[in-house]
């Protein structure tokens, strides 16, 4: 289409494309494709959803993981930053311990640098416990009233005093409850030796509590919840985890909830909406998959459709082509190709002017146009066309716009219909039908004639044998004058009947008037003659004046059948001879107050001893002839006062017969 | 021996005219209005169904003369039937031509030719007669033959010589030439070949 019109911008330009090649597409394999692309949507779509649960169950994993590492960080540093503390807590202890040692109230001199002593309420209680003072009953106050506390507490207290001596480090127990009810204590001693004598332990109670509120950083407080956790407790929630605290002799675990949620709202909020993404898209190849199997059932139809136009499209014998505005074929049917003998391609490549197309029928798209707007030619036109072996084809012709939807006109479609066929059939109809015609006035007329000869043989018959009776009777004298009389009566009564019969049949004859009224003769023979259904090969030449000819009286019907005889006879006798073309010509000839309507053929002529007798009744020479044709026609021209010639026709060398009418 | 001429026709004055006609040449005749009324006469017995000649008219009214034909063959009817035809029934004649009727006379006829050609008839008819009466004769004469005579006669006609004959049959040759003797006197001929050919023309079939 496009390298059709590309010989023709303007039509381009203005023209929406029209595909003809629709005609022959194949629609199969476009919806093959389509559903190969929906399969392979599905599988990837399947893929997507896969990596989707996937990736659910791995960030599940991995932010359970992630939870994990950030507990134990968290334990690690809590135990860290607790022990960090406890180490230079210990620090303060040894050298109040050694002050304490060297004389002076510890309490009452207390290291007043560092965290430990900024609070006044951290370290509840602190004392130098010297060597020797091991046994509880000797410890001092503050000891006696912390160990009295619970009944584990001295046992707790002396382990703790035991293990600084023992391992020569400090020690720590707890925690312990306090004496101020609930809140509980740590307890921690510090050894002091001297040149590996052990002298005395620094005794030190910190409340838990205080403890974690002091020492811990207030951004971990913020979101976390601490507390000493019970020897029994195992992991809390979800939400909370255990944190030991290494301190050695203390069993001291920590209990840490997370307050508030402390799930990373990020990567679920990526996730949310990466899955909120997928159901789109889901939910869009689902009303695609939808939409794909209406188009494939509508497809489908339209498939069959095309299958069902493409066929007959095939089918017809009807030629059909399409032009476009500016007279372009753009496309023409198998059918037509046949028609024509060029196939569709070449003729639609082909440039100029179509070579189907005799050039004096004018020009073919002007005349297609202007009969498809012609309201009158809806029954077609009937059009000759060139065959590429060179014969003509009669066809009927119709065409109509090629209109868009919209009514705009973008094209013309014409069909051609092969009528030569039908022509031809047409033609040899009419000639059986002259034929059974003929030969049912030729069996009428055997009929009659039978009847006629019946009707005059019975009286004639009858009337001879009274005669030879009578003849033979006189001959020998066996007969007297009496006898003789009744049987001449009845003779002559059967003379009277057969010359009744006679007079019946003339009635008969003349029952038909004529009547005569002025005839245009020129426009009169050029139809009878073109009326005549002539045979196969027989051409049929007119002669005539140009206007309407002489004019004269005459019974129009009569006159006609008396042509139409002889043409027809002409026509039958043309091919007789051998001689191509076989011709019959029809001429009108001026003669001395006559006008002639002669008719020539180029068959065999007439033989000259049948000359005389060619116009007389039952004179056929014809096979299955009457020989009535003839005997008419010269009783038409009788009719008309007006007479019949036969000779040999100088050019065509056949019969010429010359109907001689006279003008007034 | 002088056969009736029937003539069959249903127009008046052609009937009366032929039996004119022939009347004036000598010809016994009589006249029938139709095919039917003359079936009706052989039928009844009203004429013999003995030596004479038929004149029928081709066309007639109700009964044709092909009809009429058709019906006389049934009865059998041996004797020479002639047809009058006018033009255009010359074929149907034909045709009753070669179905056994003796002739056909086309009108308008020649008289005096179609007062011949019924004569030939009558003498056809004669003849047809004489020879009926010789057949039965002979089947009479054959029928009256001993038995003895019949084997005799069957051994002949195969061409067998007396002496042949004799030792098929287990009697003399001298009784044969008795038998012989008989056989000739009886069916009243001179040979064996004159015997082989009157039995060949007249010794098969019945009377008709």
């Amino acid at each position: 289409m496009l390298a059709m019109l590309a010989g023709n911008p303007a039509a381009m330009a203005t023209e929406p494309t029209l595909d003809f090649h629709a005609l022959d597409l194949d629609t199969r394999q476009a919806s093959a494709l389509t559903r190969r692309a929906v399969a392979w949507l599905g599988a990837l779509l399947l893929l997507v959803a896969a990596s989707a649960v996937a990736m659910v169950l791995f960030l599940r994993s991995e932010e359970a993981r992630e939870e994990d590492r950030r507990r134990t960080a968290d334990a690690e540093w809590l135990d860290q930053t607790l022990r960090f503390h406890f180490r230079r807590l210990e620090g303060d202890l040894g050298v109040l311990a050694l002050q304490a040692r060297q004389g002076g109230n510890p309490t009452s001199a207390p290291p007043r640098t560092g965290p430990w002593w900024q609070d006044a309420g951290l370290v509840t209680a602190h004392g130098w416990l010297p060597a020797g003072q091991a046994d509880p009953e000797l410890w001092p106050a503050f000891l006696r009233k912390a160990a009295a506390r619970e009944p584990g507490n001295a046992a707790a207290l002396a382990t703790m005093l035991d293990t600084t001596r023992g391992l020569q480090r400090a020690a720590y127990a707890g925690p312990l409850a306090a004496a101020d009810g609930q809140a509980q204590q740590l307890w921690l001693a510090v050894p002091l030796f001297e040149q590996g004598r052990f002298v005395g332990d620094y005794v030190a109670a910190v409340p838990v509590d205080r403890l974690l509120a002091a020492m811990i950083p207030a951004w971990f407080l913020q979101d976390h919840r601490l507390g000493t956790a019970p020897d029994t407790a195992t992991a809390p929630s979800k939400t909370g985890f255990l944190a030991p605290v290494n301190l050695p002799g203390a069993q001291w675990r920590l209990r840490v909830e997370a307050l508030g949620d402390q799930a990373p709202l990020a990567p679920r909020a990526f996730f949310a909406v990466a899955l909120l993404c997928l159901t789109g898209m889901l939910l869009t190849l689902v009303a695609l998959w939808r939409d794909i199997q209406r188009r494939q059932r509508a497809e489908a139809r339209l498939q069959t459709q095309l299958a069902l136009r493409t066929a007959m499209e095939r089918s017809v014998a009807l030629g059909l082509r399409a032009w476009d505005q500016a007279g372009h074929l753009l496309y023409a049917n198998p059918a037509f190709g046949r028609l024509v003998g060029w196939t569709p391609q070449e003729l639609v490549a082909h440039t100029g002017a179509p070579p189907y197309w005799p050039s004096e029928q004018g020009d073919e798209f002007e005349q297609m146009r202007s009969q498809a707007g012609d309201a009158a030619a809806q029954a077609g036109t009937e059009l000759q066309l060139h065959h590429r072996d060179g014969h003509r084809l009669d066809v009927l012709v119709h065409s109509a716009p090629l209109a868009l939807a919209s009514g705009e006109v973008v094209g013309w479609v014409g069909s051609a219909l092969d009528i030569t066929e039908r022509h031809r059939i047409e033609r040899l109809a009419a000639r059986q039908q002259e034929l059974l015609e003929a030969s049912g006035r030729l069996v009428a007329m055997g009929e009659v004639a039978s009847t006629l000869a019946h009707e005059l043989n019975q009286p004639l018959g009858a009337l001879s044998s009274f005669a030879t009776g009578l003849l033979n009777r006189v001959r020998e004298q066996r007969i007297t004058l009496d006898e003789i009389v009744p049987v001449v009566e009845r003779m002559e009564r059967m003379a009277e009947k057969a010359g009744r019969v006679i007079q019946r049949v003339n009635a008969f004859a003349r029952r038909q008037d004529m009547t005569r009224l002025p005839l245009a003769l020129r426009p009169f023979v050029a139809r009878v003659a073109a009326g005549v259904p002539l045979p196969e090969g027989v051409a049929l030449e007119l002669q005539l004046p140009p206007g309407d000819g002489p004019t004269m009286p005459a019974d129009a019907l009569l006159l006609e059948n008396a042509l139409h005889n002889l043409v027809l006879n002409a026509s039958e006798w043309a091919p007789r001879s051998g001689r191509t073309p076989a011709r019959v010509r029809v001429e009108l000839v001026n003669g001395e107050g006559m006008v002639g309507v002669r008719v020539a053929d180029s068959g065999p002529g007439v033989p000259p001893e049948q000359l005389g007798t060619i116009f007389d009744a039952f004179a056929s020479h014809k096979p299955g002839g009457m020989g009535m044709g003839l005997a008419i026609c010269r009783s038409i021209a009788e009719a008309h006062h007006g007479r019949i010639e036969v000779e040999r026709c100088a050019d065509l060398h056949g019969a010429q017969f010359t109907l001689w009418l006279p003008t007034t | 021996m002088n056969p009736t001429v029937h003539i069959v026709d249903d127009d008046t004055d052609f009937r009366e005219g032929l039996a004119w006609l022939l009347d004036s040449r000598g010809l016994p005749t009589r006249s029938w209005t139709g095919g039917d009324t003359f079936l009706q006469a052989v039928r009844s017995g009203e004429v013999p169904n003995a030596c004479c000649v038929v004149l029928l008219d081709i066309r007639m009214e109700p009964l044709s003369g092909l009809a009429t034909f058709e019906q006389l063959k049934a009865f059998p009817w041996p004797w020479p039937v002639l047809f009058l035809t006018g033009h255009g029934d010359v074929s149907m004649a034909v045709a009753a031509v070669k179905n056994g009727a003796w002739d056909f006379l086309e009108k308008p006829f020649q008289n005096n030719l179609l007062v011949d050609k019924v004569e030939a008839a009558r003498q056809a008819a004669v003849t047809l007669h004489t020879e009926s009466q010789d057949r039965l004769r002979f089947q009479q004469a054959l029928a009256a033959l001993s038995a003895r005579e019949r084997e005799v006669l069957t051994e002949l006609l195969a061409g067998h010589y007396n002496k042949n004959i004799a030792d098929h049959l287990g009697i003399t040759q001298r009784t044969v030439e008795f038998h012989r003797a008989n056989i000739f006197e009886k069916l009243q001929v001179q040979s064996a070949v004159e015997l082989a050919h009157r039995m060949g023309r007249l010794g098969s079939g019945s009377g008709g």
